[in-house]
């Protein structure tokens, strides 16, 4: 799957995906962050982590295993956060993030801000990180986690705009172009064959899409 | 005192001495003044007097969410200073 395919399905079909389906992309999308911050990228798994009233563990990064762990049972659309894909992607950011940190304080990736680097390299040493039953607030403001926090909340922004991008870029279906004659003729598809084929042909062509989204015609928009 | 603390975080609740470190550091700089006797009585006496801020206190926030006693008092600090940070810490963890 490529890191466009998962953006797509990151929206709408989401809840309908199954659950080798979303961690297939949001393998996908720990590839594509890894890829362009020229590290090893982690492994994906679903598990059950955490799941009570008081709270849920999202996700979470084994530096042993250099695995990225993500709690399936906010796959099911019914739970907390299984309604739309966004709280499970900003986790796999999250941890995807922390397996970068803990590459940079190995020494594995350069990281272009050195004093950054040393204190996630400090943060990270043994008995140095600290737990939210130790000390919550201490938890939450030390370097590797507001950085993650950070990182995730600002990378998945920008994802949303790449996914609208890819949105409007994908090849519309019939449907939609059969709404989109209709619209601008005033025909019906039995009227104007001759249009079908033409679309047809055209159905690749991002000019296509580009003309008739200028034209206004919102049938063609996904 | 963040001595003392420091030293009982590492003995009676096996802190790693980093992570001991900050929370005596946290621990002093308790604004409020229940929260500051709790964690008096405690250093003194080792009773963990139950402090409450609805819907928290520390004794749920020990038993639901592990969390040690001066741990409880950091937390109830904090969600009186910053509620939306300290409450989105316990719904959501990754």
């Amino acid at each position: 799957m490529t890191y466009q395919e998962s953006l797509l399905l990151t929206g709408s079909e989401w809840t309908s995906l199954s659950d080798d389906k979303k961690i297939e992309v949001l393998q996908a999308i720990e590839n594509h962050m890894a890829y362009e911050s020229n590290r090893v990228s982690a492994p994906v798994e679903g598990q059950f982590l955490y799941t009570g009233s008081d709270g849920i563990v999202l996700g979470s990064y084994d530096p042993r295993s250099g695995r990225i762990y993500i709690n399936v049972s906010q796959f099911d659309p019914e739970s907390m956060y299984g309604k739309d894909s966004s709280t499970l992607v900003t986790a796999c950011l999250h941890e995807g993030r922390h397996a970068y940190q803990h590459q940079v304080a190995n020494g594995i990736v350069h990281h272009d801000d050195p004093n950054e680097a040393a204190a996630w390299r400090e943060n990270l040493k043994a008995g140095n990180y600290i737990s939210f039953e130790e000390n919550p607030r201490g938890y939450y403001e030390q370097p590797v986690e507001v950085d993650a926090r950070e990182f995730a909340a600002s990378r998945y922004k920008e994802m949303m705009s790449e996914r609208l991008q890819a949105e409007m870029d994908r090849p519309a279906d019939y449907s939609s172009a059969k709404d989109a004659f209709e619209i601008q003729t005033g025909n019906t598809m039995s009227d104007g064959g001759d249009f079908a084929a033409d679309y047809h042909q055209n159905a690749g062509s991002s000019a296509f899409v580009s003309s008739a989204a200028i034209d206004g015609s919102e049938g063609i928009h996904q | 005192m963040r001595e003392q603390l420091k030293n009982k975080l590492i003995t009676d609740l096996a802190y790693s001495s980093a992570s001991a470190s900050k929370t005596a550091e946290d621990l002093c700089d308790l604004k409020y003044a229940d929260l500051r006797k709790g964690l008096l009585d405690w250093l003194r006496t080792d009773t963990q007097t139950v402090i409450r801020d609805e819907p928290y206190s520390t004794a749920c926030l020990m038993e639901k969410y592990h969390m040690t006693y001066p741990a409880a008092l950091i937390f109830l600090e904090w969600y009186r200073e910053d509620p939306t940070a300290a409450v989105s810490v316990l719904g959501m963890r990754m």
